[in-house]
């Protein structure tokens, strides 16, 4: 089939994309010439086809639902709280389980008495040297404010006084005579772990 | 922008999460059956319409009002379609080499097998017609589905591909030429 050179309007001329003048004259174009007309009705059938055969069926509401959950801010919320959630639950069980297996092993159970024996007396240790410490501290303190100073010259006069009898020969052997008997009296008195005796024989006192 | 879009658009950057649903289910049909026409497979298709969207609501904070709703969406479902077509290399065998402006196209042969009876004429045009596209290289091909399924304009399709007005009208002009001839091809 030969072409008509107007033939490249064609197109345009069904989709309404010629100007008003040129439309017009292509129109008056088309009545005169079969080969134009023929690629008019040809494109015509191909629009009619392309719009028939383009149509899809919808995919449907479960399409949207998973587009929304994956945009949807509250269920992305949801989805990172999930999956936060399921990732904590495994790795709690997989360290739990592992924990126990660890802790069944018998070098395990030597290794954390070791390990605990160890932290207690690293612990008393420390606790020891800050108790000390702070005696330290304190005292110095008391002293730097010359507290200690004060009160040994408030009690020295009295404790002066009550040391002066012992001083005395004869009040001294008193006092230790006194000391020795009553560490005597108090040996005496202590708990004794009497000799286990014979067992006594049940006396029926009914019959 | 239209006006339901624009306040659909303003109710999501505002939090209104039935606006989100409003928002995809006003879309949904149409750039699946975009992305189903170009990667031809229901999967993929599927993928491509679920990351349009998450890409989309991704970017709306960005949004230029001013430009068509429709045509920044499917400028969206347009490229991921055409990258997994790349992923999957779709690609048709070629019959021709380069056109006019030097841009490579290849069309498929299509066997058109036997000539249906005349109760099944129509639908089996119709099937011939979604074949033939289908062998359409992707750049044609998309330029045709913005036009013929999703009627968008040429303007439309201009902004959407990022190309110039002149380049989409060549396009699918030569893409329904390539069409029609294939078509007469087939028959009889």
């Amino acid at each position: 089939m030969n072409r008509c050179r107007e033939s490249r309007r064609v197109q345009s001329w069904l989709e309404g994309d010629l100007p008003g003048e040129q439309a017009t004259a292509f129109a008056e174009h088309l009545r005169g010439c079969a080969t134009c007309e023929a690629e008019m009705r040809s494109y015509r059938a191909l629009f009619l086809a392309l719009g028939d055969s383009l149509a899809v069926p919808d995919p449907g509401p479960a399409l949207t639902e998973r587009i929304l959950d994956r945009v949807v801010p509250s269920r992305l919320r949801r989805r990172f709280v999930n999956a936060i959630g399921w990732t904590y639950g495994a790795a709690s069980a997989v360290s739990t389980f592992a924990f126990a297996s660890w802790i069944v092993q018998p070098s395990t159970h030597v290794w954390l008495i070791q390990c605990f024996a160890g932290a207690s007396l690293r612990i008393s240790q420390v606790l020891l040297f800050a108790f000390q410490t702070l005696n330290r501290l304190l005292l110095e303190s008391l002293d730097g404010w010359r507290i200690l100073t004060t009160v040994g010259a408030m009690l020295g006069p009295a404790l002066r006084a009550l040391a002066r009898p012992l001083a005395e020969p004869t009040v001294a052997s008193i006092l230790v005579a006194a000391m020795f008997a009553c560490l005597a009296l108090l040996r005496w008195m202590r708990p004794q772990a009497r000799p286990i005796e014979e067992e006594v024989r049940h006396v029926g006192l009914l019959f | 922008m239209s006006q339901p879009e624009a306040g659909l658009v303003r109710r999501c950057l505002a939090g209104d999460e039935k606006a989100y649903r409003e928002l995809v289910e006003m879309y949904q049909p149409r750039v699946y059956s975009l992305a189903l026409r170009m990667v031809r497979r229901a999967e993929d298709a599927e993928d491509v319409t679920q990351e349009t969207f998450i890409r989309m609501f991704r970017a709306l904070e960005r949004y230029d009002t001013e430009r068509s709703f429709g045509a920044w969406l499917f400028s969206i479902a347009a490229r991921l379609s055409i990258d997994q077509i790349r992923r999957r290399k779709l690609q048709p065998l070629p019959l021709t080499g380069r056109d006019r402006d030097d841009e490579e196209y290849t069309i498929e042969v299509e066997d058109s097998g036997p000539r249906p009876d005349e109760v099944a004429v129509r639908n089996q045009e119709e099937r011939r017609t979604r074949a033939l596209i289908d062998t359409l290289p992707p750049h044609y091909r998309v330029v045709v589905l913005l036009r013929h399924q999703q009627d968008l304009s040429y303007e439309e399709i201009a902004e959407a591909l990022h190309l110039p007005l002149g380049t989409v009208k060549a396009r699918i002009h030569r893409a329904r030429a390539l069409l029609r001839e294939r078509i007469e091809k087939s028959e009889p």
